[in-house]
Order: structure tokens, then C-alpha cells, then sequence
């Protein structure tokens, strides 16, 4: 089986462009925003993005702060429900922007499929179904007879939330789909099994549930883990890392920028290295979004073996090899 | 084309089209006779589904007696739920409209706040598959449309040929002449909205196994059973059954000749279509 590096990753940063910041006047607190889906299908997602965020929050702000210049300023996370739609994505970062005047906004991103596309075909595969459903789905039978009819080897989910996800596999296992399984976005073995049942999440690929404990792990990821541990009872995932590392990106950002102006906090991004809880990393993806705005660094690949995550191999970007 | 693929696809519609059916059953019975749109309907199928995973997963009660009991419980929640929220404006389509869908935010808020919004899997009934000429089908959904069927029949024999039935579809025909003969309207709307009420929960039980459970399950549904009794004509339970496996088999060949978003629309498209040219639907009164 050919591994697909995943050399991308579902989550940005924004910048928000704004002139002013009258919060920052004398209180030296740095308000970043965060909105993702924190209810429906999608919400352990948000949820997860909120604790992460917050985790390293409060270990830059135990540690003194954030370092501007002279000036050193506390993070406060103000964190929105986005509903994961667009209309709730546009009212979040509206109330982040316009109310809360934040400057910097963590989220969750979306489009992979102008990454995994091109990637399938650049590995000598063809693509032989493309298809998209409205959130919410319950009965993929309909879409998936569709997909089986082209007699696929390879299936890609790609970006369904964990509930979809599993029915999807669930429901593919029905049809008979026994060839490999790929999970682009999937992140948690043990919900995925207690959806779709063992037989049909064996050998399911995932890309998003890390190893923060494992033998892949670095120092840097099991100690974070082990905090998170401490806190919320369970091990970080890729989500909880992901927002934790966009945290700590953007105080690196702003500490060597010696500003919290955005366009200098931006310049000097698309230009550093980054620490990050997986290793180094950089800012990329301008050959497939046309701006160099996504941040790449290594993954662990899991595969779902007799119902438990098994780590497969760490994977780093080629930007970063 | 493949006739394999033509009979999975006619079964996936038919599958489909059977729960479709049920949801929809109750919802056009309570607007017969009470003509209110519940807007809270989709949250009795969330309670049945709720009650199918506190029994089935956390107290392992056999899953038929776990349909009955979901039955009775959302049932009669159904009955209280009548005679408090809709008995002030029965027969006052806005107010009561307007008190049904805050019913629904109400109940499915609570629903988040002690259930959280994990989604939440029940353990199948029917494991394995059948392989029908070629075409793929899981027992469990086999036992769904069989159990549909069974509904949908028993349904038919109480209002045709009960006592009960027959003072309900009086009620329907002219509410004072029934009350005039001697029917107690009362009594009868509160039965009625109940058992309306147990079909969402019964769809809710049987499809839980199938799909997953969380406070937001029953959006879907209810939208599609609406479509269904305008398409069928409100009131009409034959109209529900026929708009029911016209929509099933619409949405499932549209997903293959279409897309699942354009499929989706195909139902919304079939709404203005009937709108304008048989406001009262295929079997509805005008």
C-alpha cells in the first residue's frame, strides 16, 4: 500500500487585518479568538480545539507571558461556536473582530480535497469517483452504492467528522467494500469501532489521531499529553495538538516579530521555523491554495488493528525533510 | 446500466422511503385531526432513539420490548405534551405551530444538556448481510421495512376498522358532528397525538442501530416527513405512505444519476411543483 503523505494540514491560522486595538492599551492582555464547531456532528472537534488552545495558553501565561518588544501580555482565548457552517463561521469571526477586537484567530480549516486530489494522481492513481454530501447524512447507502458501482480499490473520506465518518465505513463494509481504507481527517479509533463495529474500522488509515504517547511520539508531544492527561482525563489528539501548536506558532511569531502588528506577525511567519510539539515545522501550500498560509509539519499515520490505534509510521512533509 | 445497481438502489430507496413513511404517518395523523404541524415531532424519533440507547446500551433489555416501552413512554409524554402545550390552540394553525417549534428547541436543548453532543451507537440487532440476486442488503435494514410494513398495516386496521379508528377519522371529517355524536374529542386528540408521537419514537428505536444517536437527529426526519404529507396530501395517511416511497426512490436514483446535494433537492423541487399545480397533494382534500 502506498502511504499518502499528508503534506497538509487541516488547520490556519487567520490574521485579521484590523488597525486599531484598543483592548491592548495599558491592560497587556492579547485576546486571540477561536471559533470552530462546538455542537452537531462535528463539535468534538471544537471542543478538543478549545482545550488544546487553551493548554498552551496557560502554559505561555504561567511562564511569564507573551514578550513584545519591552512589553509582555497575557493570552486570552475568547472561543465561539461556529456551528460548522458558513453562516455560523461568518457570525463568530464577526463578534471576534468586531466586538472582542481580537487580531488573531484560530480555526479549522476545510478544502482538502484540492490537496488529496492531485496527490492520488501525482502517485500514479486514478480517481474514479468525486463525491460530496450535505452534514448531517445519516444514510450514505444511496451515495456509497454510487461510489461501489465504479469498483474503487481505495477510498479516501477525506474530511467527514467522526459520527459521519464511522457510519460511511460502517455502511461501505455493508456494500461489501473490503479494499483500503483511508481516513484523512479521522482522529479517534475507539469512537470510530463503537460506531462502525470492529470488522468494518479494521485497517481503516487515519492521519489526524496522532500518537502522543506512543513510540512515535517526541518529548516535546508526550509531555504536552501528559498535562492534558492530568486536566481532561485523556490523551492530546491531533486536534488538541493542532490548536496547541497554533498557540505556541503565533507567540513565536510575535516574540521574534517584536510586534503584534499583523502584517509584520505574518511577514515574519511565512518566513521562520517553528517549534512544534511534532518537531520543526514551516509555513506552506502556496503551490495548492495559492498562498503560503498552511503550517507543515510530521504526522504519525494510524491504522485501526484488531479495534485499537496502531501506529504506523511518521511521516514529514517534504518541505521540512 | 447494471440491473445489479438498479435493484441495490430501488432497495436503498425502498429502505429509505419505509422510515420516511413512519415519521411521516404520525405527523400527518395529528394534522388530521388537530390541525396542528408539530414542529416537535423529530424529537419524539430523537427520544425513541435516546430510549433505544439508555435500554439497549447501559441496561441491555431486549430490543423488541425496548420498541414497546419506547412506545408507551414517548407516548404518553406525547399525551402530556398535548394537553398542556397544544389543547389551548388545537384547531389555531399559527399559535400552535409557533408553540411546536419552541417545544422542539426546548426539547432538544435539554436533550444536549444531560446527553451531551456525543454521538452515541447502538449495539445491531441483526447482525450480517443478505445477498439478494446480487444486490446487498443488511438484515437490520430488512427487519426495519419489515417492521415499517407491520406498522404501517396495523395503522390501517385501527383507524379503518376500530371503534377508535372510526371516531378519529370522524373527528377528521367534521369535528362537531363527531362531538355531536358523541365522541369524545378530547380523549380522542389526546389518544391520537400519543400515538403519533410513539410512531417518531418507533422509527427512532428502529433506525438508531443503523445510523447513531445525538440531540439533532430528529431535524432530518421531520423535514423529510413534511415533504412527504405535502407531497401526499396533509392528512392523508395513504398520501404518506405513497409520498413516502416516491421520495425514498426519487432521492436514491437521484444520488446516482445526480449528486446527494441536488438529490436533496429533488424533494424541495417536488414541494413547489405539487404547490402549484395540486396544492392538496396526490390523495389530499381540497
Amino acid at each position: 500500500m502506498k502511504r499518502r503523505v499528508t503534506v497538509f494540514l487541516g488547520f490556519f491560522m487567520t490574521m485579521v487585518f484590523a488597525l486599531s486595538s484598543p483592548v491592548f492599551a495599558g491592560e497587556k492582555v492579547l485576546p486571540l479568538g477561536l471559533h470552530a464547531p462546538m455542537s452537531g456532528p462535528a463539535a468534538s472537534w471544537g471542543l478538543n480545539l478549545m482545550r488544546g488552545a487553551e493548554l498552551r495558553a496557560e502554559e505561555i501565561n504561567n511562564a511569564g507571558g507573551v514578550k513584545v518588544g519591552a512589553d509582555i501580555y497575557k493570552i486570552k482565548i475568547i472561543g465561539y461556536d461556529n456551528n460548522y457552517t458558513a453562516s455560523g463561521g461568518t457570525t463568530a469571526a464577526n463578534k471576534l473582530v468586531y466586538e472582542d477586537k481580537v487580531k488573531y484567530i484560530v480555526s479549522i480549516g476545510k478544502d482538502e480535497m484540492k490537496q488529496t486530489k492531485p496527490t492520488a494522481k501525482s502517485l500514479g492513481y486514478e480517481v474514479v469517483a468525486e463525491e460530496y454530501y450535505n452534514r448531517g447524512t445519516t444514510d450514505f447507502f444511496p451515495l456509497l452504492t454510487k461510489i461501489m458501482a465504479e469498483k474503487p480499490d481505495m477510498i479516501d473520506i477525506d474530511a467527514a467528522p467522526m459520527g459521519e465518518g464511522g457510519l460511511i465505513w460502517k455502511q461501505l463494509y455493508e456494500l461489501g467494500f473490503r479494499g483500503v481504507k483511508l481516513w484523512l481527517t479521522g482522529s479517534n479509533a475507539a469512537a470510530l469501532v463503537k460506531i462502525a463495529g470492529k470488522e468494518a474500522s479494521e485497517e481503516v488509515v487515519m492521519s489526524l489521531e496522532g500518537d502522543y504517547d506512543g513510540v512515535y511520539a517526541t518529548a516535546t508531544q508526550k509531555k504536552a499529553s501528559k498535562k492534558f492527561r492530568e486536566k481532561h482525563g485523556e490523551p492530546m489528539n491531533f486536534i488538541t495538538g493542532a490548536a496547541y501548536d497554533a498557540v505556541w506558532f503565533l507567540e513565536q511569531a510575535i516574540t521574534k516579530a517584536k510586534s503584534l502588528d499583523t502584517t509584520k506577525v505574518r511577514n515574519t511567519m511565512e518566513k521562520m521555523k517553528f517549534k512544534s510539539l511534532a518537531g520543526e515545522a514551516v509555513m506552506g501550500g502556496e503551490k495548492t491554495y495559492g498562498i503560503k498560509h498552511q503550517f507543515l509539519y510530521p504526522v504519525v499515520i494510524t491504522a485501526v488493528k484488531d479495534g485499537k490505534s496502531t501506529p504506523v509510521a511518521r511521516l514529514k512533509p517534504l518541505e521540512i525533510q | 446500466m447494471d440491473m445489479t445497481l438498479l435493484l441495490q438502489v430501488t432497495l436503498n430507496g425502498l429502505m429509505l422511503g419505509m422510515i420516511y413513511i413512519v415519521v411521516a404517518l404520525g405527523l400527518t395523523l395529528i394534522f388530521s385531526i388537530m390541525n396542528v404541524i408539530n414542529f416537535a415531532h423529530g424529537e419524539m424519533y430523537m427520544l425513541g432513539g435516546l430510549v433505544a440507547y439508555y435500554f439497549s446500551e447501559q441496561l441491555q433489555i431486549p430490543y423488541m420490548l425496548i420498541l414497546v416501552l419506547a412506545m408507551i413512554l414517548v407516548g404518553v409524554f406525547g399525551i402530556v405534551v398535548e394537553k398542556f402545550f397544544f389543547r389551548p390552540f388545537r384547531g389555531e394553525l399559527l399559535p400552535a405551530l409557533i408553540v411546536s417549534l419552541g417545544l422542539s428547541m426546548t426539547i432538544q436543548t435539554l436533550t444536549l444538556l444531560n446527553f451531551g453532543t456525543e454521538d452515541q451507537s447502538v449495539s445491531t440487532v441483526f447482525p450480517g448481510m443478505i445477498n439478494f440476486l446480487g444486490a446487498l442488503f443488511s438484515k437490520e435494514r430488512l427487519a426495519i421495512v419489515i417492521t415499517c410494513i407491520v406498522f404501517i398495516l396495523s395503522l390501517y386496521l385501527l383507524i379503518q376498522r376500530s371503534k377508535i379508528g372510526c371516531a378519529i377519522r370522524a373527528i377528521a371529517e367534521d369535528r362537531e358532528a363527531a362531538a355531536l355524536q358523541g365522541v369524545n374529542i378530547d380523549r380522542i386528540c389526546s389518544f391520537t397525538f400519543g400515538l403519533g408521537c410513539a410512531l417518531a419514537a418507533a422509527a427512532g428505536v428502529l433506525i438508531a442501530p443503523v445510523f447513531y444517536v445525538n440531540p439533532y437527529i430528529g431535524g432530518l426526519p421531520l423535514l423529510k416527513a413534511f415533504i412527504i404529507i405535502i407531497l401526499g396530501g396533509m392528512g392523508s395517511l395513504l398520501g404518506a405512505v405513497v409520498g413516502g416511497l416516491i421520495l425514498g426512490t426519487v432521492e436514491s436514483f437521484g444520488t446516482l444519476f445526480l449528486s446527494v446535494p441536488a438529490s436533496n433537492l429533488l424533494g424541495f423541487i417536488i414541494i413547489i411543483l405539487v404547490l402549484l399545480f395540486k396544492p392538496s397533494g396526490l390523495f389530499g382534500h381540497e
